[in-house]
């Protein structure tokens, strides 16, 4: 709906968006190409052998695995691209220089482990194709584990740091997950969304297991990965996920803060 | 398909059932509604609904704080002493998969002999253009069936009024109330 210039527009309902309702033909609805890039030798018959799968995202779970998960031995092997879909009228958008889609990137870790660090792309709306095209790579039998960080307004109030770190980490499994998770429960009535809750929302209708760990810290900026990087480690003292990484390397910590040092002043300002 | 039920419910007969579901609409009024009924009535879950159609959304089970159990976007449960199921939707539906939704889900609806379907919704109050409207009850009903529209007349309910457009044309209008019209048409 078109407002001008003081005209009051009433709030609707959190849960509905007004435009959503509308069928003008103003109300572009966007549709997504979801591709898939493989650059292992086997190709997908390569990554179906893995046996657990390690999904990211938000920037400092991304951030995590990237700098403390990431070792000499893991290899890229392709990438999902998640690109709008061109209007069939060029003129309503003005976009002369179209942006380049940034990629979800792949990673195969002694060809058991496969890692993707899930990109800004990945909008609300295009989670649930991503979530079954990133689940069709695996077999059903695979562990996977989500690892996303929130800012700690989605938890509702419910904001509880542990004693040991300076975030607050929750779980939540589907039915096929047999392990017992490292961290309590989400509490009520936080909710998680995207790609995250689309992931585990397929895991629970294909019997996969898969064990999600949502990371609440007080601050947007990131360039401070020692908020989350103690917590996130015990994720890895359980099975199946055990031994992928042993302890916190702080060489890796270190040059993760020199690389971000505008990221570090965003921080004192919070 | 868009039910996937639990294990133990695969086998379920929901034949001669009335299902109930809001329509995520302006306020939550569906949604809170049927949350009311979840938890007030000996319902029991019977699986999730699960469509692209759905913004992904997962949480704790709101009705129990002692379960481990993950809700969804969307739940089913059932009520086996009132014949009833009940449809819980927690997030929006996308434009774009709205229609496709809906039709499966009429679909799934034929396939297991729903009898009913009630969907609970709730209209923007700024855009009551009747006196009646304004003053009386804001409980109005919409129905497809003509039987049940003398019945409701019988227990006191008030239809929603009919309200005349620009060009003249009189049409129900349902303004902030989401798929209702969408679904309704596709009877």
């Amino acid at each position: 709906m078109a407002l001008d210039f003081g005209e009051l527009r009433y709030s609707s309902s959190r849960a509905y968006d007004e435009l959503e309702d509308e069928d003008t033909e103003n109300t572009r609805s966007v549709e997504y190409r979801v591709t898939i890039n493989i650059a292992h030798p086997e190709g997908e018959t390569g990554l179906s052998k893995c046996d657990r799968l390690i999904l990211s995202y938000g920037t400092l779970a991304i951030d995590f695995c990237e700098t403390l998960l990431l070792s000499e031995q893991c290899v890229n092997c392709g990438s999902i691209i998640v690109e709008e879909e061109a209007p069939a009228n060029s003129d309503l958008t003005g976009d002369f220089r179209p942006r380049k889609p940034k990629p979800s990137t792949l990673y195969i870790w002694q060809n058991s482990v496969l890692m993707c660090t899930v990109s800004d792309d990945v909008v609300s709306a295009v989670a649930n194709t991503f979530s079954s095209k990133l689940l069709g790579l695996v077999n059903s039998e695979c562990n996977v584990m989500i690892l996303s960080s929130h800012h700690y307004g989605q938890l509702q109030g419910c904001y509880s740091p542990a004693v040991d770190g300076n975030c607050s980490i929750h779980s939540l499994c589907s039915p096929a997950f047999i392990y017992k998770p490292a961290y309590i429960p989400l509490p009520q009535p936080a909710t998680i969304d995207s790609v995250p809750a689309a992931v585990l929302s397929e895991c629970i209708v294909e019997s996969i297991p898969c064990v999600l760990y949502p990371i609440f810290t007080e601050t947007y900026s990131t360039g401070d990965l020692d908020l989350v990087a103690e917590s996130l480690l015990k994720v890895f003292t359980r099975e199946p996920f055990k031994n992928i990484v042993s302890s916190l390397d702080q060489n890796k910590l270190h040059k993760y803060r020199s690389r971000n040092p505008r990221k570090e002043m965003l921080d004192r300002y919070m | 398909m868009i039910f996937y039920p639990k294990k133990e419910f695969v086998q379920i007969n929901l034949s001669d059932y009335t299902l109930i579901l809001p329509s995520v609409s302006v306020g939550n009024v569906g949604q809170l509604a049927v949350d009311l009924l979840i938890s007030t009535l000996p319902s029991v879950k019977i699986g999730i609904v699960h469509h692209a159609a759905l913004y992904p959304l997962v949480g704790s089970d709101p009705y129990n704080a002692d379960s481990t159990e993950v809700v969804t976007s969307a739940d089913l449960h059932v009520v086996r002493e009132h014949s009833m199921v009940l449809m819980q939707i927690r997030s929006p539906l996308i434009k774009k998969e709205r229609q496709t939704f809906l039709k499966e889900m009429l679909s799934w609806c034929k396939d297991v002999a729903i009898k009913n379907i009630i969907i609970l919704a709730s209209c923007n109050a700024f855009e009551r253009w009747e006196h009646s409207q304004i003053m009386g009850s804001q409980l109005r009903y919409l129905t497809t069936l003509a039987e049940d529209r003398e019945a409701l007349r019988s227990l006191g309910a008030v239809e929603l009024e009919e309200r005349e457009d620009e060009y003249g044309q009189k049409h129900r209008f349902l303004s902030g109330a989401g798929y209702v019209e969408h679904l309704m048409k596709m009877r």
